[in-house]
């Protein structure tokens, strides 16, 4: 059993870094001059990537028609919020898994198929390679992330070779692509879909350095050939300041198992957890729920006294933590404390009690 | 180890060494009105490639004088040179970078120093 050749998606970055606000405009250079009056666009957007494709043994000739990395964007004004869409979902469009859909249509089935699990408008499509993301993790000046367990895997024809002992790692462009590929663990799509939040919410941070611009601009027009997409270069390019003040929000589509290896939508779940987390309203008051601080140092100390002053009661642990994040299984309670600490929300697909607040160095100037 | 020096002086000097390398239409803009995380930009044209790169020579060796270095940053654009002291931010850009990254125009409500 080898890692699917799946991929990943930065293509929040990539399209984030650009392509936020891409409604269709009036022709005229004037026109596209990106602004920050009034509210920016709410749109639908499906990002996926390409795996690769093999001419013959051992032998990849570039990109595949499959996308085992699908995620469902909404832009909410400067709110971005994406939900992953694991690759085994049966989709009765496609009459087969989801991750067949792009092959077997094209972008178009790919942006219904995906609407009818989401239950969203997809207005745009952005597919990405496994070059294109290595790229763009190379012009944000790569990533740091934390290894749980030891990752060791090798796939020669899918130049895959990915060695990884537990701690911290910083990793460029084509590492973290490997990071992102493994799913040689027990958790498989759904800690790979993990494992590409966590990524990707690091690419979205470091993209808004204004010292990251001109190499992403330059990556960017390096790889929007390889890519698919109805967004053009100079409508996504125009708008990279804009990724300023974006706040990424990152969950997986809840799913249940079914017979033979599809999972099934779980109509349930979704009904409860996709319209808070598409909603936008945030509540007055901090939600009743178990609120677990993790972190190091001063940080840990200060958000400790802040939520004491707020009337809280948090829980706390002294751990290592790569980068800050926030953890949590309900859509209210994340939106709250998300913006209340102003860091990016990633839902798991584990459970987690309540909300996990992970606080890391880079949190302090 | 870098001195600590006046966000608004550090403004004034970049501007003046720009000045002193003929950088055309230069823009010093206050963003902490409007930008949670950035505090000052300088903006540059710079009439060539060549020209950019003195500009960015001038400014780093200058600077490096008193101290005060850049934060390191990934591959640089040979349109677009940004320069990161910290609290300012340095954009030397080709005319055609300037004109298509509008960078003041996206913050049109900042203030100008």
């Amino acid at each position: 059993m080898r890692p699917r050749l799946s991929f990943l998606l930065l293509a929040l970055a990539l399209f984030l870094l650009g392509g936020v606000l891409s409604l269709p405009r009036p022709q005229g250079e004037a026109a596209v001059r990106p602004s920050r009056a009034g509210a920016l666009p709410e749109m639908g957007l499906v990002v996926a990537a390409r795996d690769i494709e093999y001419c013959g043994y051992h032998t990849p000739c570039g990109p595949g028609s499959r996308t085992d990395t699908i995620f469902y964007v909404r832009l909410l004004g400067e709110e971005v919020r994406a939900v992953a869409i694991p690759r085994d979902l049966y989709s009765p469009l496609v009459g087969g898994k989801i991750n067949a859909a792009y092959g077997r249509g094209g972008a178009e089935l790919l942006k219904r198929a995906v609407e009818e699990a989401v239950g969203m408008v997809a207005e745009r499509h952005l597919i990405l390679t496994l070059d294109s993301v290595a790229k763009v993790v190379d012009a944000v000046g790569g990533v740091e992330v934390v290894v749980e367990r030891p990752m060791h895997y090798e796939d020669r024809a899918a130049k895959l070779f990915i060695h990884l002992e537990p701690g911290r790692h910083y990793l460029r462009g084509a590492e973290a692509v490997a990071y992102m590929r493994f799913r040689h663990d027990a958790l498989g799509d759904y800690a790979r879909l993990d494992r590409i939040k966590g990524v990707l919410a690091q690419v979205l941070k470091r993209a808004q350095n204004p010292a990251t611009w001109p190499a992403l601009s330059l990556a960017l027009r390096e790889v929007w050939r390889e890519l698919d997409t109805d967004l053009t270069l100079e409508e996504a390019l125009a708008q990279l300041p804009a990724v300023r003040g974006l706040k990424l929000s990152l969950a997986t589509l809840p799913t249940r198992e079914g017979p033979g290896t599809f999972l099934y939508v779980d109509e349930e779940r979704k009904a409860a957890f996709l319209s808070p987390f598409f909603g936008t309203t945030l509540p007055l008051e901090p939600p009743e729920v178990p609120v677990h601080l993790k972190g190091e140092g001063p940080a840990l100390a200060w958000a400790r006294a802040w939520l004491s002053a707020l009337g809280l009661n948090p829980t706390w642990e002294e751990a290592p933590v790569a980068r800050s994040a926030l953890y949590t299984q309900d859509p209210v309670a994340g939106a709250y404390f998300a913006d209340l600490f102003h860091l990016p929300l990633l839902a798991p697909h584990l459970p987690v009690e309540g909300v996990v607040v992970e606080l890391g160095p880079d949190l302090l100037p | 180890m870098v001195k600590p020096k006046e966000a608004t002086a550090l403004v004034q000097q970049v501007k003046d060494l720009l000045l002193e390398k003929k950088a055309q239409n230069v823009v010093a803009l206050d963003l902490r009105a409007v930008s949670q995380s950035l505090d000052y930009f300088v903006l540059a044209t710079a009439t060539s490639t060549p020209h950019l790169q003195a500009l960015e020579r001038h400014l780093v060796e200058k600077l490096e004088e008193e101290h005060l270095r850049p934060r390191p940053t990934e591959g640089q654009s040979p349109r677009w040179v940004v320069l990161d002291y910290g609290e300012v931010v340095v954009h030397l850009m080709t005319r055609e970078a300037r004109e298509f990254y509008d960078l003041e125009g996206f913050w049109a409500d900042a203030a100008r120093l």
